[in-house]
């Protein structure tokens, strides 16, 4: 039995490289991993190109449409997303822009519907995020979105909170989006010599006041926790103070 | 008493309102705190499964109006507070940096006369919005019978003004609410019509009534929908069934709030705006209330199935929003589609569109999901009230209600 091909990549501008690579080719790749995420078997062999030569190769191509598209379903967890950006960019190539609306390719539900996902995921933890407040009015909150959104959400919080500093973690990925004055940062577990923050006196009295106000807002008489649930799904509640007794 | 004891009070008598929407407004944050979103946030959600995007609150209980429906009618014996505007500022101001609230939804029983009362608002906000530099979501509910110049200066300080018309009819209203007269109602809605900017309610007003505490059908409900709707622009009638709180004579007797049928309303309301029917397309003398077992547009498809099947790779967007099932982001899919090819039965699943009820009403292509024979109104409601016996049905409203204003 011949082994099949797993091609390589370290980032997205890697990954749009690779797929260049694939296609001027005309190669049909068995799949496309990141080099992270990859298992190697006795069945597979990876490949680690060297694209150097194919890095311009999309530069002017693509639309900021099919970019942003892009950019957005590279953000989610689908096991197969990246063959999903090469079937796309294949069609992208003989049709051009008009791909986005041929919803009879498989590829282009694909894309949308992982595109939309991520932005409705996005929508969903800027509502149901939670500061907690620290010493020295610094904010701090953890998340732990299934798809990589922490830059997508980070520029919502920097305008709405402009005159506080703030920290967020994505816990599962262990990054942080760090705003201090008017700069936002995306810093890795490493960057973040000792995290010593204390919670501000004032954080556990506003805590009871949002949990009572939670509690006393509810209408008795409609209850109707399989639609509160349908809305705010389980897997939100971990960092919302109000779900606590819930849990 | 302690700003926990108000607020228990003060939220649960605020609690009846429906409205929660966050959305419509594009306010920037100019270096303070806060800015609004145009599609509105829901923060988190009660266990009654209502969206809260809001710090819903009443400046205070106390009130010199009897209102039969109300808690917090000046006869009821229940315990009143009152905010101080500090004490909701600080409020507002925490839950926001928290991230647990989109803004404020001010509303107020009527303390002294209506202009104090809204004055006491006024100074609220004022606050909120100067001392406290607080760039979020603010809805305030008009007292009836206030002077223009506080509505005036009301509305240029928050994102929303409304004023709830409080029941379907003009005789609910002199029945269940004598002191109030729908006049001052409706003057608020005029007032907030011709002034509305960018910088005079950006996001509009919208308004609520009641359902089954006075006896109108769902004929006239809709109707009155639909004239506050082109006489005053409104974003959004809310319904909310009426939760029975006081004992009267004048008042029926329920065990339970008419869920359901507020739900059919909001459906109804819901092809009102965006689909273009009329109320009375939907319901006639004859046929005055909506059939609890079919939700109004399969019920309006088969009483005028000879308008159907229609072809999706013709008909226009109009036609395709009548197709029971098909919604705007379905017909907007298909449209932008079936340029590039023609849609057969296996595209539309393919696309995320669910032909659970429409198949029974279109044509792909020129076919019919079975033998055409079987295209016919017993057959087809048979089926449809099979599939439609719907299992979670007050979720969906609340999806419309909070994400597609
Ligand atoms: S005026 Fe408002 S608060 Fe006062 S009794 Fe009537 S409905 Fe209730």
């Amino acid at each position: 039995m011949k082994n099949e091909n797993i091609y390589i990549y370290e980032n997205f501008k890697e990954l749009l490289s690779v797929i260049a690579y694939l296609i001027i080719n005309q190669i049909k790749p068995y799949n496309i991993q990141k080099k992270e995420k990859v298992t190697p078997s006795l069945f597979t062999n990876l490949i680690h190109l060297d694209t150097h030569t194919y890095q311009q190769f999309w530069n002017k191509k693509l639309s900021s449409k099919i970019y942003s598209l892009i950019k957005d379903a590279y953000r989610s967890e689908d096991e197969y997303k990246e063959l999903v950006l090469y079937y796309v960019l294949l069609n992208y190539q003989k049709y051009g822009e008009k791909v986005i609306h041929m919803r009879n390719l498989k590829c282009v539900n694909k894309l949308l519907a992982l595109s939309k996902y991520v932005h409705s995921e996005n929508h969903k933890w800027k509502g149901f995020l939670r500061f907690q407040e620290m010493e020295n009015h610094f904010y701090y909150a953890e998340f732990e979105p299934v798809n990589d959104i922490l830059e997508l959400i980070a520029p919502h919080f920097k305008t709405r909170f402009q005159n506080e500093n703030w920290l967020i973690k994505d816990v599962k990925r262990k990054k942080y989006a760090f705003k201090k004055g008017n700069h936002l940062f995306f810093l890795q577990e490493e960057d973040i010599l000792k995290l010593e923050l204390k919670q501000s006196l004032k954080e556990e009295e506003c805590e009871d006041l949002w949990k009572t106000f939670f509690h006393t807002i509810a209408i008795k008489e409609r209850t109707n926790k399989k639609c509160q649930q349908n809305f705010m799904p389980k897997r939100y509640w971990k960092y919302m103070i109000e779900m606590e007794r819930e849990q | 008493m302690t700003t926990k004891e108000k607020l228990t009070i003060l939220a649960d008598s605020a609690k009846y309102d429906a409205s929660c929407s966050s959305s419509g407004s594009t306010r920037v944050n100019q270096g303070g705190l806060g800015s609004a979103s145009i599609n509105g946030i829901c923060h988190s959600f009660s266990s009654d499964g209502r969206c809260i995007s809001l710090l819903k609150i009443l400046m205070t209980n106390c009130c010199i109006f009897d209102c039969k429906y109300c808690i917090n009618r000046k006869s009821n014996q229940v315990q009143r507070a009152v905010f101080t505007p500090e004490e909701i500022c600080c409020l507002t101001i925490n839950f926001y940096k928290r991230n647990y609230i989109e803004g404020l939804f001010l509303s107020s029983g009527i303390l002294k006369s209506p202009d104090y009362t809204m004055e006491k608002m006024i100074e609220t906000i004022f606050l909120l919005r100067t001392k406290y530099h607080f760039n979020g979501y603010i809805h305030a509910k008009a007292i009836p019978g206030a002077s223009e110049y506080l509505l005036k200066k009301l509305g240029s300080l928050v994102d929303r003004l409304s004023a709830n018309i409080e029941l379907p009819s003009d005789n609910g209203l002199k029945l269940l609410a004598p002191e109030k007269n729908s006049r001052k109602i409706t003057n608020i809605m005029a007032y907030v019509k011709k002034n509305q900017s960018k910088t005079f309610t950006p996001a509009g007003q919208s308004t609520q009534m009641i359902i089954g505490a006075s006896k109108e059908k769902d004929l006239e409900i809709l109707k009155r929908s639909e004239n506050l709707y082109q006489t005053f622009s409104l974003k959004r009638v809310f319904y909310s069934a009426y939760v029975p709180v006081n004992q009267d004579s004048l008042l029926p007797t329920l065990k339970t709030p008419p869920l359901k049928r507020e739900h059919r309303l909001y459906q109804a309301d819901w092809l009102l705006r965006f689909y273009n029917y009329k109320a009375e397309d939907l319901l006639s003398e004859q046929n005055p209330n909506f059939n609890v077992l079919l939700d109004p547009k399969a019920d309006w498809a088969i009483r005028h199935l000879n308008e159907f099947p229609k072809e999706i790779n013709q008909v226009s967007y109009y036609d395709l929003l009548k197709i029971p099932g098909i919604g705007p982001t379905s017909a907007k899919k298909i449209i932008s589609s079936r340029r590039y090819f023609k849609i057969e039965f296996n595209d539309l699943k393919k696309m995320g569109i669910s032909v659970k009820k429409a198949k029974y009403f279109i044509l792909c292509n020129g076919k019919y999901f079975m033998n055409k024979a079987f295209f016919e109104a017993n057959f087809i409601t048979k089926n449809l009230l099979l599939e439609s016996i719907e299992k979670i049905d007050v979720q969906n409203r609340q999806l419309s209600l909070f994400y597609e204003e």
